[in-house]
């Protein structure tokens, strides 16, 4: 038995991810993060996550499993290691996955920090992935049972001794269904609650680029859309709207489809092309993590995801210092400076980094 | 369990839960029934006026029962500025009032009040200078608490009193934390306004007054059939009305007793704590405050770590005030008597009472200073 603190957001699956840490015999205590204001009142209340609706559907499942729950304000550090961030890659015509900083910097990071302080063995968390340690004490990070709401590409960042700490009880379970089953059994009031948001300070019904736009307005600037040639083809929002891959929101430009291939910076620009103008035959990363510690030798081949949910790409792997290098087999479709690219063999995760622009 | 957060709430006084439990069985008339059964719960809410008025030497009829400490300061306020804005509509106020107190004011500056801050020194204190300067023709309310909810800080309330009366301007004092702590009279102190709570006293949560001195009008928020002379309307709360009265009428009969109890408590968990643990430092003024009140501040500490730790040691204390979902905020009130954040954030109240014993205080001085290393040592690490 161990003592455990777990991260309740207040949905079903980190509500599960504790009761099941109760179930398997550990001393589990509860804790939701507030992590962010949505500036409106109406937002704050109920919209999402971190919202007094949010706080309070976890303190109510807390009190059904039989756990105590405390509130701890992070919304310092979220600012800092998250919002800030993300802000500024979009600002630098990035796309960045903020989830991947959360996790290493701040569930990983603070709030394992705090629960070391607190005298608590580990840390469980909601998410779909599994972790295992072999006998030499290695940990291993995998996929999550669930294929179809696998998380583990979000997790890449955690290093061997936010492994030895966590535990993901849901990345066992087999379906989503089954972790609303059990949450039924359990009592818990959040067993049908919505999933949440991809990027949960967004806020429902607004993208990205509406929170850059609120924080650095010269940084969203409508400008042209242009082709390989360069010549102009229409007007963009602003560049924190688009992403590299993207095809919606870009007007009828073309007879054939067309894409976003790169965000243009020094000239605000969306640059936009034919199907086959996507595909890159190897990337850059930079902020190389691997889950062992070691980097991988030269030549070494795995999957590579580039985007959160994309297919596995095989790629063949390059030691560059900070980052490395990607050669694709086949050239691979969007590509997108700030995004993390992931690096599998078979489940396991073994690394990754965050692509950089070339 | 070492209770020591008198300051959040007291424990309820046997004595006080032995007077409501009437009301919460047989005598469950509405008050404003003629009949026997409404004739008796009036009875409880009569006596227990009484009892309100004389533990804060005021008349029966000069007290109006609310629903606790913050509907009373939100009357005060609102119903004060509501009265008197064909006079003026400046109004006074320290940075350091409890939030129904700010928020209310606030609330008014948005509406067309004008709201200034009265300036507070590092222990929190108000001088009465301030205030003469700032009053204007137009100044029509002065709000100041007459002890401070985190520092426990007891402010010149009758000093500024006689100024504002002098320049026909209402006084309302915050006197939620003074109750059952210091000598609280009204009529001594002059104001027009001040605002009690139950719970804080042993009385149960729910139930609060509001002295209004005869003559002063404030203008009602709650409509309805003219309970409370009008002033708040709705059926009245007689187990809590009764509970409020019963805990009252206890605690101003054992002032000249107890509150010294407490400052020995005090003063010693002070001197224990102080001796064990460097970089500490007392907040608030080291003579001028509540005898139960020790707030002090660690260095390089976050507070809320402290209190979880605490908690783990069945120890309870507090830090700032609890925000709504349960999070400790760094501390306004020691923002505005500008101790750096540095100290701020480190900042950690205990307030004893009347159940306190030695052995609760010695606690404390056994686990804090090593808790205090634990937290230096991870922040460092």
């Amino acid at each position: 038995m161990a003592r455990l603190l777990a991260a309740m957001s207040g949905g079903v699956d980190s509500s599960v991810a504790a009761a099941l840490a109760v179930r398997a015999g550990h001393e589990v205590v509860g804790a939701t993060l507030k992590q962010w204001e949505f500036p409106d009142e109406e937002a704050r209340l109920t919209k999402g996550c971190c919202t007094l609706d949010a706080v309070a559907d976890a303190r109510r499942a807390a009190d059904v499993i039989g756990i105590p729950h405390y509130t701890f304000d992070f919304r310092e550090v979220f600012a800092r290691e998250v919002v800030d961030p993300f802000i500024s890659d979009y600002a630098n015509g990035l796309t960045p996955n903020p989830c991947v900083r959360c996790n290493e910097l701040v569930r990983f990071g603070a709030l394992a920090d705090k629960a070391r302080l607190l005298a608590f063995d580990g840390l469980v968390t909601g998410h779909y992935a599994r972790v295992s340690h072999d006998a030499q004490g290695v940990g291993h990070l995998f996929r999550a049972r669930n294929a179809d709401k696998d998380q583990s590409y979000v997790l890449y960042a955690l290093g061997q001794s936010a492994l030895a700490q966590a535990t993901f009880p849901i990345g066992e379970v087999p379906t989503k269904d089954a972790v609303r089953a059990t949450a039924r059994d359990l009592g818990l009031p959040n067993a049908d609650r919505e999933d949440s948001l991809e990027v949960c300070f967004v806020g429902e019904g607004r993208r990205p680029g509406d929170v850059v736009a609120e924080r650095v307005p010269v940084a969203v600037r409508r400008g042209p859309i242009v082709d390989d040639s360069g010549a102009v083809v229409g007007e963009h929002r602003g560049l924190a709207y688009y992403t590299v891959g993207q095809r919606r929101g870009l007007g009828a430009i073309a007879a054939e489809p067309r894409y976003v291939t790169r965000l243009d910076l020094e000239r605000n620009a969306v640059v936009i092309g034919a199907d086959e103008a996507l595909g890159v035959a190897h990337l850059e990363a930079t902020r190389a993590r691997f889950v062992s510690g070691a980097a991988p030798a030269d030549g070494e081949c795995f999957d590579a995801v580039v985007r959160y949910r994309a297919d596995p790409v095989p790629a063949t792997y390059v030691d560059g210092g900070d980052g490395f290098r990607l050669e694709f087999d086949r050239p691979v479709r969007a590509v997108a400076p700030g995004q993390a690219v992931v690096l599998y063999r078979n489940d396991e995760v073994i690394g990754g980094g965050t692509i950089v622009r070339e | 369990m070492h209770y020591l957060d008198y300051a959040a709430t007291a424990p309820i006084l046997p004595e006080a839960r032995e007077a409501m439990l009437p009301y919460l069985g047989d005598t469950w008339g509405n008050p404003s029934s003629i009949y026997s059964r409404g004739r008796e719960a009036r009875k409880g809410i009569d006596e227990a006026r009484e009892q309100v008025a004389m533990a804060i030497g005021a008349s029966p009829e000069e007290i109006v029962f609310t629903g606790g400490g913050t509907e009373a300061d939100n009357l005060a306020v609102k119903g004060a500025a509501w009265a008197g804005e064909d006079r003026g509509r400046h109004i006074l106020l320290t940075k350091i009032e409890h939030h129904a107190v700010l928020d209310s004011a606030e609330w008014l500056a948005r509406r067309g009040f004008e709201v200034e801050y009265l300036p507070v020194d590092e222990t929190g204190l108000v001088s009465p200078g301030e205030v003469a300067t700032r009053l204007r023709d137009d100044t029509i309310l002065v709000c100041l608490m007459l002890a401070n909810n985190e520092i426990g800080t007891i402010e010149p309330v009758p000093q500024i009193a006689a100024l504002c009366r002098d320049r026909g301007v209402l006084t309302f004092t915050d006197a939620v934390q003074a109750l059952g702590k210091i000598h609280v009279d009204v009529r001594a102190m002059g104001v027009d306004l001040a605002a009690f709570s139950a719970h804080k006293i042993g009385g149960p949560k729910g139930a609060g007054a509001l002295y209004v001195r005869r003559g002063v009008k404030v203008v009602p928020h709650t409509h309805g059939g003219g309970q409370e002379r009008g002033r708040r309307s709705g059926t009245e709360n007689p187990a809590g009305v009764v509970g409020f009265g019963a805990a009252a009428a206890l605690v101003t009969g054992e002032l000249d007793t107890e509150p010294e109890r407490w400052r020995g408590l005090r003063d010693r968990l002070w001197k224990g704590l102080e001796g064990a643990i460097s970089g500490v430092r007392l907040n608030g003024h080291p003579t001028k405050r509540l005898p139960h009140n020790l707030n002090l501040s660690v260095r390089g500490v976050i507070g809320e770590d402290v209190l979880l730790m605490l908690d783990a040691k069945d120890i309870c204390a507090s830090t700032g005030s609890a925000c709504q979902s349960g999070s400790v905020e760094p501390s306004y009130v020691l923002g505005a008597c500008g101790l750096p954040k540095a100290w701020a954030q480190g900042a950690l109240r205990f307030t004893v009472g009347r159940s306190t014993v030695d052995s609760d205080v010695e606690a404390a001085i056994e686990v804090l200073p090593a808790i205090v290393e634990r937290v230096r040592s991870f922040n460092r690490g």
